[in-house]
């Protein structure tokens, strides 16, 4: 069907499916990525680069114990394991003794409410959850240095170990914090030969600066790119899914950082590159027997 | 890319030859169909009870014969009995031989009839010589009394065709009231009492026309409708250039039979007598039967040429075919909205949603359906959203939107019957449960992607159900499958090739139009 439209190498949901995702990731490895607690206890047995966890909440009877023991930090995140975009997050810092998130005092009690809701499954739509509390990672001056508010990330899509394309996701005025394209975000291409921006898209058109302000990021260094490069690389190795999008932000003081593993990664990555995945992966040599 | 192209190859094949049988039986079955296509069919049965007679004690009733308007199949009467035809019609005899005590007959066949309107000429010949018997004056239709002659002289010399004379004497008796009178009325009381039932009626039109020289004559029968009934009928017949043609002054049909109506003898005798002295009671039993066009066929022909097919279940009563209906269209429906979702790329609230909501829509109709699923999903999705803020559980929280879903249909459905809004009162025939669901996935979409987002993604399910309910227009479709049970493989083998499918979605060439010019 179709037959007059040339694909350019460009992937529609069907085709991801058949060829990308059902051959290359089994259903029953789908909770390793989707479970925040599973995914970093591999990540923590491989020593990949990721934000430290301080505690795994499993049961009402330890939310005091734990949360007693978290008073030794300045700053860390509270998430449930499975959580669905982005619902029940919370960043908790440190100011003067007092714990603060989203502009508000959380006195211990609230906290300690937060977790419990999270432990009955209420931001996971099932009847129970974990919870993840883990450190809270420090935005490298090179996110900021495009735009400061809200929580930016690369996004790396890997096939059979092998990172394919990758971009970067930066929030908007307009999009609340976050950085997802369908949330008025914007995705800014990355050469992966260079690790060197492209363009920036914001679902309808393409510029060489972010929406908010008129600097150039076309031409800019993704820092680190190399250490980014094989740190996604070898996250890709140590799970058992051979199709990926790994996010990973870059820490001021620890360097790339692993934030989330994705089993069913979108197709608007296409559009910010401006390349088909099919494109793409013929373009990688060691995957030209697929 | 090889292992790919046996399974397709197979896959066609399979296909090609199914679609190749089904084509050949198809053509042997339509060479020898009936060319008579009925409009409403009927099981009936006359029913006689017989007790405390005597030997060469008589029953009498006449038996339908077929016409260009009806067709009697399956005849069955107590055996030994032989038709004899007489001046009224086909006639079957009863004789007691011996003493019994009691003794019950029965008749039994399938009407098959048509609804048919004849084109009455302004004028027509009158063929009067042949026809002496129909013009005559008898004791019951007194065609030479003072005052019938006057009223047709009246009606003639007032008109001045053939069409509307008998126009005006067809009105003219019409107008006159009618009245449930068992015994037998004759034209001139019909007259002067000015109400009468059906046969007094009847023989003040035959005693009209014939006193305008028209050839007329009684016909009597039943009126088939889904009851056990004793009251048979009486209408009128002209003879228009040579055809006999129908009137029914009671039910004003001007040269017109609705396709219920059971002819079974003509001229002015009871279709239905038995000797004096015996005590005698009797019923008419008539069941409509649910007919597709292919079964006009006898079951057993069908048979031969589809030994798979469905009809048996139909005939047996176990499913109706309003039932059957909705069970064999479902994997259809189910495939169109695969289509629309893999190949179209439209996102739909529940993946089998439009054809149930496509079903709802037969019995509130499409626009009004569609109104009522859209008000149903805004009004549950909406009123759901407080208790959202409670952060409940996932499960409680839908049972609360679920109950709300079933109070509003009945509060709907309650106020319909109370302020005698029909619309309202079809609430109840949407499917409450998958409905529930799908207003909780709204108002959920509402918070996560906006109002914008939920709104298109409704609309999207509304041209899904649109495009499932034109589908399920197509009773043509259903007899087949009915008939060739085995096309529901075909859409097994259609499944896996569309379950192959990995080109684009269309919505994805727009998404996409950048990178593909």
């Amino acid at each position: 069907m179709f037959r007059f439209i040339k694909p350019n190498g460009v992937m529609g949901i069907n085709k991801r499916n058949r060829t990308l995702i059902y051959p290359n990731n089994q259903r029953k490895h789908y909770k390793l990525a989707d479970d925040k607690v599973e995914c970093k206890q591999i990540l923590h047995k491989h020593g990949i680069a990721c934000a430290e966890t301080y505690a795994v909440i499993h049961k009402h009877s330890e939310i005091k114990r734990s949360w007693q023991h978290c008073q030794q930090y300045n700053a860390l995140a509270i998430k449930p394991a499975n959580g669905c975009g982005g619902d029940g997050i919370l960043i908790l810092r440190k100011k003067q003794g007092q714990w603060e998130g989203s502009g508000k005092v959380f006195a211990d009690a609230d906290v300690k409410r937060h977790i419990a809701n999270i432990i009955t499954g209420m931001y996971s739509m099932r009847s129970e959850d974990r919870c993840l509390i883990e450190a809270c990672i420090v935005p490298h001056e090179f996110f900021g240095s495009i735009y400061k508010e809200g929580v930016p990330d690369f996004r790396v899509i890997t096939l059979k170990g092998v990172p394919i394309m990758a971009m970067l996701r930066m929030p908007t005025s307009k999009s609340n914090g976050k950085a997802n394209l369908h949330q008025k975000g914007v995705g800014i291409g990355v050469d992966m030969t260079t690790g060197k921006l492209t363009q920036v898209y914001d679902g309808c058109t393409y510029s060489d600066n972010h929406p908010d302000n008129s600097r150039c990021v076309k031409g800019m260094d993704v820092p680190y790119w190399d250490d980014l490069y094989a740190l996604s690389m070898a996250t890709a190795k140590i799970f058992p899914l051979g199709y990926l999008g790994i996010d990973i932000v870059i820490d001021h003081h620890l360097g790339p950082q692993i934030m989330e593993v994705n089993v069913r990664p979108g197709l608007g990555i296409q559009l910010v590159n401006k390349m088909g995945l099919q494109a793409a992966i013929n373009a990688q040599p060691k995957l030209n027997t697929l | 890319m090889r292992k790919n192209q046996i399974i397709s190859l197979v896959l066609l094949s399979i296909s090609g030859l199914l679609l190749f049988t089904v084509f050949q039986k198809n053509k042997a079955i339509n060479q020898s169909k009936p060319s008579f296509a009925a409009d409403q069919t009927y099981r009936v049965s006359f029913n006689y009870y017989l007790e405390d007679f005597d030997s060469q004690d008589q029953v009498n009733w006449y038996l339908p014969q077929n016409s260009s308007r009806q067709q009697i199949d399956s005849l069955n009467f107590p055996t030994a009995l032989i038709p004899k035809k007489d001046a009224y019609g086909t006639r079957l005899r009863w004789i007691a031989h011996g003493e019994t005590q009691y003794k019950q007959l029965q008749t039994s066949f399938v009407f098959k009839g048509k609804a048919y309107q004849h084109q009455i000429p302004e004028n027509f010949k009158t063929d009067t010589e042949s026809a002496t018997q129909y013009l005559v004056s008898t004791p019951l239709i007194q065609t030479d009394a003072p005052e019938i002659i006057a009223l047709a002289d009246q009606i003639s010399e007032a008109n001045s065709s053939d069409l509307l004379r008998i126009t005006a004497a067809f009105d003219r008796v019409v107008q006159i009231p009618s009245a449930p009178i068992i015994t037998k009325t004759d034209a001139l009381t019909a007259l002067s009492r000015n109400y009468a039932s059906c046969n007094g009626k009847s023989r003040l039109f035959v005693a009209l026309a014939r006193a305008m020289g028209y050839p007329a004559r009684l016909s009597g029968g039943l009126i088939l409708e889904n009851a056990q009934k004793r009251t048979s009928h009486v209408w009128t017949e002209l003879k228009i250039d040579g055809q006999w043609i129908p009137f029914d002054t009671l039910n004003g049909h001007f040269g017109y039979l609705p396709a219920n109506y059971l002819a079974i003898h003509h001229g002015d005798r009871a279709m239905l007598s038995h000797s004096p002295g015996m005590s005698f009671d009797y019923n008419y039993s008539m069941k409509q039967v649910e007919v597709l066009k292919f079964l006009e066929h006898p079951t057993a022909t069908l048979s031969s040429f589809s030994p798979l097919g469905l009809f048996r279940l139909l005939e047996s009563g176990v499913l109706n075919t309003t039932a059957l209906y909705l069970i064999l269209m479902l994997p259809l429906g189910g495939l169109l909205v695969a289509f629309l979702r893999n190949v179209v790329g439209l996102k739909t609230f529940g993946v089998f949603l439009p054809v149930l909501i496509a079903y709802a829509l037969f019995e509130t109709g499409f626009g009004l359906g569609i109104l009522l699923f859209t008000g149903l999903i805004l009004f549950v999705g909406l009123a759901s959203r407080p208790f959202q803020r409670l952060g409940l559980l996932h499960t409680p929280k839908l049972v609360i939107s679920l109950t709300l879903m079933v109070v509003f249909m009945l509060a709907g459905t309650a106020a319909g019957l109370y302020f005698d809004i029909p619309w309202l009162r079809s609430l109840t025939v949407f499917p409450t449960i998958i409905l529930t669901l799908s207003a909780e996935k709204f108002s959920n979409l509402i918070v996560e992607d906006g109002l914008a987002d939920a709104s298109r993604m409704l609309f999207q399910t509304l041209l899904a159900v649109s495009c499932c309910y034109l589908l399920f227009q197509q009773q043509l479709i259903f007899e087949w499958l009915v008939v060739f049970p085995e096309f529901l493989m075909l859409i097994i083998v259609i499944a896996i090739l569309l379950g192959r499918y990995i080109g684009f979605r269309l919505v994805e060439i727009v998404r996409f139009n950048p990178l593909l010019k």
